[in-house]
């Protein structure tokens, strides 16, 4: 132990050294599970800021195997997660990653997840090169999130947006990603933002695969239900859905959804209740049924809304006839509760008992519409840098270069023949590389 | 600092943050902190426990009622008993159910306490401003009787309110109310033009 001690601390410098420590710890790994008694006063010696990556790997074998004092790793553990250098950590992301996932099922067999979302958003942002990257830790946070019934923490580091995806320095994988989608999109489902929670959804499914995964067939269920919800339909997978994906889902995929679909474009209340009531028990296996009586709800709004797309004016009873209401004090209140929530635009006499739906009269002139502009102008710029970004560093990457000389003169890429043999070629990607 | 130090600078920072009307601010700190207090296993005690009615209330002020929900159900049952918090949810539970008569009466239903009476205030006079404003969008007649309930006010004083603040017009035994009036529009000099300059400059890119 003394010896490993030494190593770490010694080659805690530059990234030569940290790639020879990290094959020299996998190489003494049985060692170390050996000497597992002293592992605590190893750790006690270092310090996790300066040589993270051998705390990791310390601390990594000491969760693998058993522990008594629970406290005592916590407190380990959050001295990583707190005090942690990124860049190490990158050597060693997959141990970074199994020990958070230890902490995860700590907590949880403690029915405690509420007190790990802390140390678990801490973890997450030790591993993340920048808030872009989406990581495993963010999966493991969310699961613990959403059973604590905290849905603000996941919402928050969705909003941030994150989109890149580094499978070495993260140790991300698959399905670590639907794993994200499938939570962050029950986070936002919690909150009622349903378009966000579709756009997850859809990039969940829509993942290049050879098979169909139990992650994207549950995603797949709550995007059938949240289309509902929020469109009125269900749109088909966009093309770049892999057709393995939405074959196999149109095979296994359970009646009960699609008799859903189909009584929802019925457009009556009735059929959807009696649709519902027959497969209350699936729907409650997935626990999907407060999202059913969401549709149903959304279908008499729905209802109402189409009076306003035929009639100019009508009276609260034949809206409250229309839409299957029971009274036409219901019918009052939902339009207002539908201004409310920016859904409608109409107005209510009361003496006549009638509703007259205007035309919008959006102005479009005022501070708010000005406000809304400028936000959206906002969001396209950063899309647009984003992409210009990645397509920079795609069209200088030595993969694409090198695809692109050999398809070569035909497309008068190259104008000389400079470049007839391979050894010239890859001396010019070393020397690009080396520019860059 | 320790638990119960930094539950006080929490309470110490509800009264400022209550009086500079920053509820989003106070609502993050109350929320930060409930996560502290999990982490270091403070549970129930309500000594240095999470400052849940705070909590609950800028929930309220803010109009995030689907986080105020989780917020209950993730609450201990030693929490939930508590006769404030279990009436500061009663103003959720109307307000979530969008049933206006009832908010008013949760919101006079209890004695507040000193910290609580200000937000209890601030989520009254915002919570009946925009029923105004969504009456003046909802209406173009509305028996007086009606606009009351949905103000809480007797008619009388609702008739004050509407007919002198608002400018709506009487008819008989209804109002009739009026649109507000449209914002004006605040272009403040150099910010304007900068980031005017940047859309421009965005649009007028070549590929």
């Amino acid at each position: 132990m003394e010896q490993i001690l030494n190593q770490i601390v010694s080659k805690s410098g530059n990234d030569n050294d940290l790639k020879l420590l990290r094959q020299f710890l996998s190489k003494n790994q049985q060692l170390i599970a050996s000497a597992a008694s002293q592992i605590d006063s190893a750790l006690g010696m270092l310090d996790a800021s300066q040589h993270t990556l051998g705390y990791t790997f310390l601390l990594w074998v000491k969760a693998r195997g058993s522990f008594k004092d629970e406290a005592l790793f916590l407190r380990q553990v959050s001295l990583l997660f707190a005090t942690g250098n990124t860049h190490q950590i990158s050597f060693v992301s997959e141990h970074y990653v199994t020990i958070a996932d230890v902490v995860r099922k700590l907590y949880h067999k403690r029915k405690d997840h509420l007190a790990s979302l802390r140390l678990l958003r801490t973890a997450v942002r030790t591993l993340q090169p920048d808030r872009a990257h989406i990581t495993p830790v963010h999966a493991l946070l969310f699961q613990n999130a959403l059973l604590a019934r905290c849905y603000h923490v996941p919402v928050a580091l969705l909003d941030e947006m994150p989109t890149d995806i580094d499978p070495h320095g993260t140790n991300m994988a698959v399905t670590d990603y639907l794993l994200f989608c499938y939570y962050g999109a029950i986070a936002y489902i919690g909150v009622k933002r349903f378009s966000a929670a579709l756009q997850l959804l859809q990039l969940a499914m829509t993942t290049p695969a050879m098979a169909l995964s139990a992650i994207v067939y549950e995603c797949h269920k709550k995007f059938v239900l949240v289309s509902l919800i929020a469109d009125g339909k269900v749109r088909s997978l966009p093309k770049q859905a892999s057709t393995i994906v939405s074959r196999t889902l149109k095979m296994v995929a359970h009646p009960a959804y699609s008799s859903l679909v189909t009584a929802y474009s019925t457009q009556s209340t009735d059929e959807l209740h009696k649709v519902a009531e027959k497969y209350a028990e699936e729907f409650q296996k997935d626990h999907n049924f407060g999202l059913v009586k969401q549709v149903i709800q959304s279908l008499y709004e729905r209802n109402i809304l189409g009076t306003t797309k035929v009639y100019l004016t009508l009276s609260l009873a034949d809206i409250k006839e229309s839409a299957s209401l029971t009274s036409e004090k219901e019918v009052e209140d939902r339009i207002v509760r539908m201004i409310s929530e920016d859904k409608l635009s109409a107005s209510i006499n009361q003496t006549q008992s009638t509703v007259s739906f205007e035309a919008d009269d959006e102005t479009y002139n005022t501070v708010e519409m000005v406000q809304q502009l400028e936000r959206h102008l906002a969001n396209a710029m950063t899309m647009h840098a984003k992409a210009t970004a990645l397509d920079e560093q795609l069209i200088t990457s030595p993969a694409y270069i090198r695809r692109k000389l050999q398809e070569g003169d035909a497309r008068g890429w190259v104008a000389g023949a400079d470049f007839d043999t391979d050894a010239d070629t890859e001396r010019a990607i070393a020397e690009s590389m080396a520019r860059q | 600092m320790s638990l119960e130090e930094r539950r006080a600078q929490l309470q110490r920072k509800v009264e400022a943050l209550t009086g500079e009307r920053k509820f989003q601010e106070l609502l993050s700190a109350c929320r930060e902190f409930e996560l502290e207090a999990a982490a270091a296993g403070a549970a129930a005690s309500a000594a240095n426990g999470p400052l849940y009615d705070v909590q609950l209330a800028t929930s309220l002020i803010v109009n995030d009622l689907e986080n105020a929900r989780f917020l209950w159900k993730r609450m201990p049952a030693d929490a939930k008993r508590n006769a404030e918090t279990a009436s500061l949810w009663n103003i959720g539970k109307a307000l979530w159910a969008h049933k206006i008569a009832d908010v008013y009466i949760a919101l006079g239903g209890y004695q507040w306490s000193p910290p609580i009476q200000p937000l209890i205030s601030a989520l009254a006079d915002r919570f009946r401003a925009g029923v105004l404003k969504l009456l003046s969008r909802s209406y173009s007649v509305i028996s007086k009787n009606d606009c009351a309930s949905y103000l809480g006010l007797p008619v009388g004083e609702a008739e004050a309110l509407v007919v002198e603040q608002e400018k709506w017009e009487v008819d008989g035994d209804m109002f009739k109310p009026q649109p507000p009036p449209p914002t004006v529009l605040d272009t403040s000099g150099m910010q304007q033009l900068q980031s005017l300059s940047k859309y421009a400059a965005f649009l007028e890119q070549q590929q």
